[in-house]
């Protein structure tokens, strides 16, 4: 789980990240979060996507709700924590 | 009056009175109108280890293939005359794969992915070479792994059976459901998934089920679509199915099917060899059946023939361009379908097929160098890998039964096996009076200088048995003529 930040600098979520993603945001190259309500939490839940950049060591995306509701998301799956 | 009786399709399943199918067959490949020999195993140099369950071959970036192995502890990478190198992961100590499971291998650029029940997912990389690593984003355990599009896929998950999941939209390090379009789907019945096969579309092979997988492009709702084209039937063994062409082969409990992705099935062993091999093989390990598509259009299912037997000692063969089959008889560890590996350029010339650097054989850019060629190959019975491009196996092949002069006994005198080659071929004849009786074979005759067998025989009823010896080689075996005339009612 990596920690991700909006431009103003505050933390909003910590989203995992792949070992591909991460090579890609250190390469300097932007990457795009696809998410979606997965099988087993399916009750026409929500999905929608946002982008990253690493910007001096912190991963941040200019699209802070949609971070936040991408975490909620793997939170439920995690039992809600 | 010259008889002839062809080796014609082998149909055990079908009476064989005075018809042209053959009765039996063995280390044979069917043909157009003949049957073909089936090569024996050549071991690799070098490629001995004991103990191998599982062996495959994945691609490097450059084009050049390597060929892997594992055991029930470890994981190894084979090169030639060096041997089998272990390439085990050396943090989480080594791998306990469970009695009567394999790993199943898929590549995915330049890493190849292993898994086994009970075993974290591995990555070798294929192109930087080094050991195995558990495969990072931590994917579940699974029983079956296989590549589908921009896709690996997990089957028959350690945690629930009759699940799969996929990774991530072309990140197999990604296994975070919900993320880039990773999620699992659980099927509500049709028993474990058993493995999945495909192309383009996939198919998921449960033991009661089948259900095609279709990619949905843009749709992040349900990614797959899953839809069961076969209900209350589906593959019997973990191992035993593959995909050619976009259609899927299985092995079944009631025989062997085919079916595409909109669930048309077809019953390929029906009336054939279906009843024959649930005769002729363990029930017990039928779970265990292995399959794999050689370069020809074969389809090869290796299984065990009887509970005593400890290795796979039997192959089916189905040529899925004439709908034949045939059968062979080979003890082996382990069967899969492999590609011939690169040649260095700095041998002394000992190695199969290579020369000397300074040497004329073959230029420096030859094709023979990359590899590549696709291969069967087997872990024989000394755990040696070894590929089916030896020298002819001793092959059987049996004519029907047949009343050569109708209402009569008849007198055979000769017999002439219309086989190119096998000069040292031999002809037995299985005679009775009467459909009541048993067989009795006589004693395999020689050929003559004629190229036929003399062999004597007076009967009501006659079938003919042609034995090829091992290494010698031959093309087409079409079938016998008979020299045969009356020999009276009595």
């Amino acid at each position: 789980m990596v920690d991700i930040f909006d431009t103003d600098g505050n933390r909003i979520a910590a989203i995992p990240l792949s070992e591909k993603q991460l090579d890609q945001l250190h390469s300097g190259l932007a990457v795009n979060v696809q998410w979606h309500t997965p099988q087993l939490l399916r009750s026409g839940g929500p999905s929608g996507n946002f982008s990253l950049r690493l910007i001096e060591d912190k991963f941040v995306t200019t699209e802070p709700d949609q971070a936040r509701q991408c975490a909620s998301m793997l939170a439920m799956q995690r039992g809600g924590d | 009056m010259p008889v002839p009786l062809q080796f014609g399709e082998w149909r055990p399943d079908l009476a064989l009175i005075d018809n042209q199918f053959a009765a039996d067959v063995d280390n044979v490949f069917p043909a157009a109108n003949s049957y073909k020999p089936i090569p024996s195993l050549q071991p690799f140099t070098g490629g001995t280890l004991p103990g191998l369950i599982s062996v495959t071959a994945a691609r490097k970036t450059t084009g050049e293939w390597a060929i892997y192995g594992g055991t029930t502890t470890k994981l190894y990478q084979f090169v030639f005359f060096t041997g089998w190198t272990d390439i085990s992961r050396t943090v989480g100590g080594p791998y306990n794969v469970p009695a009567g499971e394999v790993w199943s291998f898929a590549p995915f650029g330049k890493y190849l992915y292993a898994v086994a029940t009970g075993n974290a997912m591995q990555r070798i990389d294929v192109d930087g070479g080094g050991n195995a690593i558990d495969a990072p984003g931590s994917p579940p355990m699974a029983h079956n792994v296989k590549q589908l599009g921009d896709f690996l896929v997990l089957g028959g998950l350690d945690s629930n059976r009759r699940k799969l999941r996929w990774c991530s939209i072309d990140d197999p390090s990604a296994w975070v459901p919900g993320i880039n379009l990773c999620d699992e789907q659980e099927f509500p019945d049709g028993g474990p998934v058993q493995g999945v096969t495909g192309d383009t579309i996939g198919f998921v092979l449960q033991d009661r089920a089948i259900r095609s997988m279709q990619f949905l492009p843009s749709d992040t709702a349900f990614v797959f679509n899953f839809s069961r084209i076969l209900t209350d039937k589906g593959s019997v063994s973990e191992f035993g199915f593959i995909s050619v062409g976009g259609i899927a082969y299985f092995l079944a409990e009631d025989g062997f099917y085919a079916i595409n992705p909109q669930g048309q099935l077809s019953p390929i062993g029906q009336d054939k060899v279906n009843e024959w091999f649930l005769a002729n093989s363990d029930i017990g390990r039928r779970n265990l059946v292995q399959c794999f598509a050689a370069n020809k259009p074969y389809i090869v299912w290796p299984y065990h023939s009887n509970s005593a037997t400890p290795l796979y000692d039997k192959i089916i063969i189905y040529d899925w361009s004439q709908q034949k089959w045939g059968k062979g008889s080979f003890s082996a560890f382990i069967w899969a379908m492999m590609a011939t590996i690169s040649l260095d350029l700095d041998t002394t010339g000992s190695e199969a097929g290579d020369a000397l650097l300074d040497s004329t054989a073959m230029s420096l850019d030859s094709f023979a160098y990359v590899g590549g060629r696709p291969i069967a190959c087997a872990v024989d019975a000394s755990g040696t890998l070894a590929s089916l491009t030896g020298p002819p196996m001793p092959a059987t092949l049996e004519t029907a039964e047949v009343h050569l002069v109708p209402g009569q006994r008849a007198y055979v005198s000769e017999v002439y096996p219309l086989i190119d080659g096998a000069v040292n071929a031999l002809v037995t004849a299985g005679t009775r009076e009467r459909l009541q009786d048993d067989v009795v074979w006589g004693n395999p005759t020689p050929l003559e200088i004629t190229g036929s067998a003399s062999l004597l025989s007076s009967s009501r009823l006659h079938r003919f048995r042609v034995q090829t010896l091992g290494g010698e080689p031959w093309t087409h075996a079409e079938g016998v003529q008979v020299e045969a005339q009356p020999d009276g009612e009595a």
